[in-house]
């Protein structure tokens, strides 16, 4: 990430529950497995997990730690992790999709 | 050049590139709901000329949503130079001023930390296209000084020095004198929206004319197809 403060994940990242990315099913599923995975956006090659920084700040959704650096393309409201472009960060294959997977070091599932 | 809104969202991956000190509203009014693997989020997608496709965005999640927005290139400007020229040109074609840009992708950062600028302030040359964005807003596109008083706070997250009283004038604020003086007849030159055509004086306040809307489509703000109208509108 040149010229960007290199980003040492200490501090929590979360996800807030959506119909389609973040169901409560997906994040049982993130619970059970300690990852998350994400999808290519539309039109894209290129598998990224996508989270907001700091900790769930109420509502449902999922908070979660991880000791993967997040990659170039983070801003300070936003932080992805890219599949090849960060190392750490794993491919993982279902349905013909490929997913971008990074592990959690800790999960609190706030959407039961 | 020409800023134009596009109806549809993008069809690749977008990367943040900039956070501006603006609401989404302050920069358009042509606004719509979408939702991505991240979130959902209300923004706009914009064209200027063949070349440069950019997104603003306003996520569930974003910081300071109220009075902030994210600005987004698409995945394929992954050169630093171009993607920062590319920013600076978007700035200067939507008429928000530099100071306004909170973050742009080089500066250091910390997750979750946002800091304004404290040079950004609403300043006369603001002022002027700021009014004339909340008059075009209103009914008959036409706006009176009291209306524009309450509406400005509205758009413009006012600073602290924004709120300042004035030294000279005990009864108004730094921004309210800015507001009218930018709005009185003694305000002249070729710069103010009157001279440039772009609005005319109404008893109490002002109203945008027709070449003032084709100048808020011309920077993103209106969509082009709603200024087809007529003067006497």
């Amino acid at each position: 990430m040149k010229g960007d403060s290199k980003q040492v994940p200490q501090d929590p990242f979360h996800r807030v529950q959506n119909p389609t990315t973040q169901t409560k099913e997906i994040a049982k599923l993130q619970e059970l497995s300690r990852e998350i995975w994400g999808l290519p956006a539309r039109g894209s090659g290129q598998p990224s997990v996508k989270a907001y920084p700091g900790g769930l700040p109420g509502g449902r959704g999922v908070e979660f730690t991880t000791d993967i650096e997040p990659q170039p393309g983070s801003a300070p409201n936003e932080a992805r992790w890219y599949w090849e472009w960060c190392p750490g960060v794993q491919l993982r294959q279902q349905s013909g999709k490929d997913y971008a997977c990074i592990g959690v070091t800790s999960f609190k599932n706030c959407q039961p | 050049m020409t800023v134009r809104v596009l109806r549809y969202d993008p069809d690749s991956e977008v990367v943040p590139q900039a956070i501006i000190w603006r609401s989404l509203r302050y920069c358009t009014l042509v606004i719509r709901e979408g939702r991505d693997d991240l979130d959902q989020y209300t923004g706009a997608s914009f064209v200027i000329g063949n070349d440069i496709r950019f997104d603003l965005r306003v996520y569930r999640g974003h910081i300071h949503p109220e009075v902030t927005v994210t600005l987004y290139l698409p995945e394929e400007v992954r050169d630093e130079k171009q993607a920062a020229e590319t920013v600076s040109t978007v700035i200067r074609e939507m008429a928000i001023p530099i100071s306004a840009v909170a973050w742009r992708r080089g500066q250091k950062f910390q997750f979750g930390k946002l800091e304004r600028s404290p040079e950004d302030r609403l300043r006369e040359s603001e002022a002027r296209i700021l009014i004339l964005k909340i008059a075009a807003s209103q009914p008959r596109r036409s706006v009176t000084i009291n209306k524009l008083r309450e509406e400005v706070p509205k758009y413009f997250d006012l600073s602290s020095i924004d709120k300042r009283r004035s030294p000279s004038r005990k009864n108004e604020v730094l921004w309210q004198i800015v507001v009218r003086n930018t709005m009185s007849s003694h305000t002249t030159g070729t710069r103010t929206i009157f001279a440039q055509g772009w609005a005319q004086k109404i008893p109490g306040g002002l109203k945008v004319t027709k070449s003032g809307v084709d100048y808020l489509n011309s920077i993103g703000f209106l969509d082009s197809s709603e200024s087809d109208l007529s003067e006497e509108e």
